[in-house]
């Protein structure tokens, strides 16, 4: 909400407006410290404050009106707004006045974006991600005009005007953000229920959107004019949005009168002064700026092309068959038989081609998380310098392959929770200083490929999660009831409700509590879970866990009976025969096995699973020495066949299956399972807890 | 050129009402499912299969580079097993996860039933299949015994911690 807008709000309060106030209250909030240093604001704005909290308190039938309390503040408030707005304006003036300064003519703030510093892939990034989320908003919003009371697509708008709004905000891309701002605001109207979706709503939404796209496509030329680069009807679109009331109520009115006069101004209340925003509607003058954009393509730009998943997998199926048929010719007797050279090269050749040819469709998946990483470290140092604070982010394990795929959907999520530890968990300086911190903040990104998911943290030094306040909030919004007892954990998931926060304070940084449940929802598409533990004063660490599906693991193939198993060879700390006197049981039946001056508890696989014809003489079979966690034991195999590299398969309507993480295909075309090493090794532990109990007995 | 009788609908008409179903022989029965949801019919190719799964789950398959699970529906319905034949064949059903194949003794033909000639099932004591039953369609004085194919699939979705289907995306409450 700007100042003007907050004026008009008071201007036509009602009482019995519950959102109104509200917004009333988190305006006041919001500009409270500047609200403070204003001498004649400072006295009004606590009476404010204090009565709109007055009134959210009493049941609506019996809230009193202080009409003069209110005009006086409407005076007082008009007076400051108008004295800072000249400052502001002087200060922009000041700013373009020097020749460095060629990033200005933003509205607020310093600019931090400028053709010359910026990463021309990260740059790519943004416009090709907003373009998406803008597409995204197109498509729902067409869907809602037939369904205007859809939640979930009302939702999916919000977030993606919000995910704008925060890159670009990252970028310093203020025109952007106070758009993409202001139609989130729209949203959130509609959303908290203010007003219907009507089509106007939809035509000023989407007019939003394509205003972005303009804007955000524009950004393409790298040039400083881009970045300040205003569609003739910014401003109007921007009015638009923070009082749709007037918009709506105008298009009423007109239509009830429905002369062909009031259309004219019906269709000049849409596009004043704006004849590019026809063309935004219509064809021709968007097609032409199309061309323009097409024309001054800079060579600067990274140049990718986006592929669909299925297709993808698609090639890589096939190139994966295309390989097992040629170990078929390969094996044929007839050309292992064969005199001919020229065939015999040929076919050498061909094989050579083919396995390229996987190298290359496999590498065409697979990216180190550096690339994210690094972008992670730049918009950290970004934000820091925005909020004043000072944060070390230190990065580790970001060779730690990922499917490409994966990357493009986990951007946005750390880039999120990123901004949340700046933002919201490390405390400012002197705060920190006077709890006996350092003064910079600590914050570690780390990945790793352990079990069967992809893990990355997300730690910070900050002050943790404030449980009451987010047990305050479940029950504010009846998620919970006041009685219900919860475990700390527990409490602290329903930080990942939509439209949760216990943020204070809204920068435009962060911004209401949407950023976490849109961290959810994006990892949960990609089948990812996100968790958090939190130590109160000492921080907290996001836990994201990504599938395998798509990943590549090494892993060793081994056998157990007639069954041939894959396991990801992370796990696997040592292999070896067991001697006799390695071995030795406990109560005749827990057996164990002495490695590095430690007894382990051994597993026999066979038993597990079930498997009969297996070795069943520990000192003729093979033990892998498994890794999880911190837990280590030892399970009895019968034989290792090799070690590879492979390829992450669902099992597709057995995936839920206990034991198995997927399935990978060999070379001989045939299935192998992998085993999923978290889930036995809780099956293995809970058979010796139930050895154990039988013991006690 | 076949004489179509002035008024009468062409054959193609008369078949475009019905529904397509896909006939099958287990055990000396004819079964049939709705053939749209039929993705492909292939001989048998190698099996692995999968321990503690499901008795009647024979283990998955490599399909084109696609890991596709194979269920025997002769032990779903509690018939006798019986080795595979030259004529068996396993029919690929699409669903949202990446499809399934059911192993048939034979394939039939496929046969055109309109929801008229579909009766409902009569009520005897067959526990095991009747859930899966949707009707018996009668074509030629045989029956033909027409199974739900998607409740056939759900049976096999096994309750676990990750629900969420492939990309799903859940409600917000």
């Amino acid at each position: 909400m700007n100042n003007n807008k907050f004026i008009s709000v008071l201007k036509t309060m009602q009482l019995d407006k519950d959102r109104t106030l509200l917004e009333i209250r988190d305006f006041l909030k919001l500009n409270k410290d500047e609200l403070t240093e204003n001498p004649a604001v400072q006295p009004v704005a606590a009476a404010l404050s204090g009565y709109i909290k007055e009134l959210i308190r009493v049941p609506k039938e019996k809230r009193m009106l202080n009409k003069e309390l209110i005009e006086v503040c409407i005076a007082a408030f008009q007076k400051a707004f108008v004295s800072e707005t000249e400052a502001s304006l002087n200060l922009s003036v000041n700013n373009n006045n020097e020749e460095d300064e060629n990033k200005s003519q933003t509205f607020e703030d310093s600019p931090v974006f400028s053709p010359d510093t910026v990463d021309p892939e990260i740059l790519t990034e943004f416009i090709n991600e907003s373009l998406e989320h803008l597409e995204m908003i197109e498509s729902q919003l067409v869907e809602l005009e037939s369904d205007p009371d859809n939640r979930e697509v009302i939702n999916a708008v919000f977030r993606a005007f919000h995910s704008t709004k925060g890159t670009a905000s990252i970028f310093g891309f203020e025109n952007i953000k106070n758009l993409a701002h202001s139609a989130e605001m729209l949203l959130d109207r509609v959303r908290q229920g203010e007003f219907q979706l009507t089509e106007e709503l939809a035509d000023i939404a989407l007019l939003s959107a394509d205003t972005l796209k303009l804007m955000i496509t524009k950004l393409k030329d790298l040039s400083p004019q881009s970045i300040s680069f205003l569609p003739g009807n910014y401003q109007q679109l921007m009015d638009c949005l923070s009082s749709p009331e007037k918009y709506i109520s105008l298009k009423q009115s007109l239509s009830q009168e429905d002369t062909s006069e009031a259309s004219e101004i019906k269709h000049a209340a849409k596009t004043t002064n704006a004849d590019d925003l026809a063309g935004l509607k219509g064809a021709n003058p968007y097609a032409d700026e199309k061309d323009q954009f097409a024309v001054t393509d800079n060579s600067r730009l990274y140049q990718s092309i986006r592929v669909s998943v299925d297709k993808m997998e698609d090639l890589l199926n096939t190139v994966g068959e295309l390989i097992i048929t040629y170990g078929m010719l390969e094996a044929n007797e007839y050309i292992l038989s064969n005199k001919d050279r020229t065939l015999t090269s040929t076919a050498n050749q061909m094989g050579k081609i083919s396995r390229q040819l996987q190298k290359i469709s496999l590498s065409l998946r697979m990216v180190p998380l550096k690339n994210t990483f690094v972008k992670m470290e730049r918009a950290a140092r970004d934000l820091m310098r925005r909020s004043g604070k000072t944060v070390q982010l230190q990065i580790s394990g970001e060779n730690t392959n990922i499917d490409r795929n994966l990357v493009e959907k986990i951007n946005d999520p750390l880039m999120h929770l990123i901004r949340n530890a700046i933002d919201h968990g490390i405390e400012p300086p002197e705060e920190r200083h006077r709890g006996g911190k350092p003064e910079q903040g600590y914050i570690r990104l780390h990945a790793t490929h352990s079990a069967d998911k992809i893990i990355i943290e997300i730690q910070d030094d900050g002050r943790g999660l404030n449980l009451d306040k987010i047990r305050e909030q479940a029950e504010a919004r009846h998620l919970i009831s006041n009685a219900q007892e919860l475990s700390e954990s527990d409490i602290t998931q329903y930080i990942f409700s939509p439209g949760f926060s216990t943020a204070d304070k809204v920068t435009e940084i962060s911004g209401r509590g949407v950023g976490l449940d849109v961290v959810k929802r994006n990892l949960e598409s990609i089948q990812g879970s996100i968790e958090v533990r939190s130590n109160p004063g000492a921080g907290c660490v996001f836990t994201i866990r990504l599938p395998l599906t798509l990943a590549i693991i090494d892993g060793l193939l081994f056998k157990v009976g007639q069954h041939e198993f894959i396991i990801p060879a992370i796990h696997v700390r040592h292999i070896f025969h067991p001697k006799t006197e390695q071995v030795s049981t406990v109560n005749l039946k827990g057996e164990m096995i002495f490695f590095q001056n430690n007894w382990l508890p051994i597993f026999r696989l066979h038993k597990l699973l079930d498997i009969s014809e297996a070795i069943k003489e520990p000192t003729e079979a093979l033990v892998l020495i498994f890794n999880y966690g911190n837990k280590m034991c030892a399970l009895m195999i019968d034989a290792l066949v090799s070690k590879q590299q492979v390829v992450i398969k669902s099992l597709g309507k057995l995936r839920q299956q206990p034991g198995f993480a997927g399935a990978a295909i060999l070379g001989d075309g045939h299935i192998r399972l992998i085993l999923d090493a978290a889930h036995l090794l809780r099956l293995a532990f809970q058979q010796v807890e139930i050895q154990s109990q039988v013991r006690i007995c | 050129m076949p004489y179509i009788r002035p008024g009468s609908r062409s054959p193609e008409a008369l078949k475009a009402d019905k529904q397509k179903y896909l006939a099958f022989f287990l055990a000396q029965e004819k079964y049939g499912i709705k053939l749209e949801l039929v993705k492909e019919i292939i001989r048998p190719l190698f099996i692995t299969s999968i321990p503690g799964a499901a008795q009647d789950v024979l283990g998955v398959m490599n399909l084109r580079g696609h890991v596709i699970p194979v269920a025997n529906l002769r032990i779903k319905f509690g018939m006798p097993e019986h080795p595979f034949t030259d004529d068996t064949r396993i029919i690929i059903v699409d669903s949202d996860d990446g499809g399934m194949g059911f192993n048939v003794d034979r394939v039939d033909d496929m046969v055109f039933l309109s929801s008229g000639e579909i009766d409902e099932t009569p009520n005897f004591d067959v526990a095991i299949i009747r859930d899966y039953i949707q009707g018996i369609g009668k074509i030629d004085l045989r029956s033909l015994i027409i199974l739900e194919v998607e409740k056939i699939l759900a049976s096999y979705d096994l309750p676990g911690k990750e629900v969420a289907g492939n990309g799903a995306i859940p409600s917000i409450p």
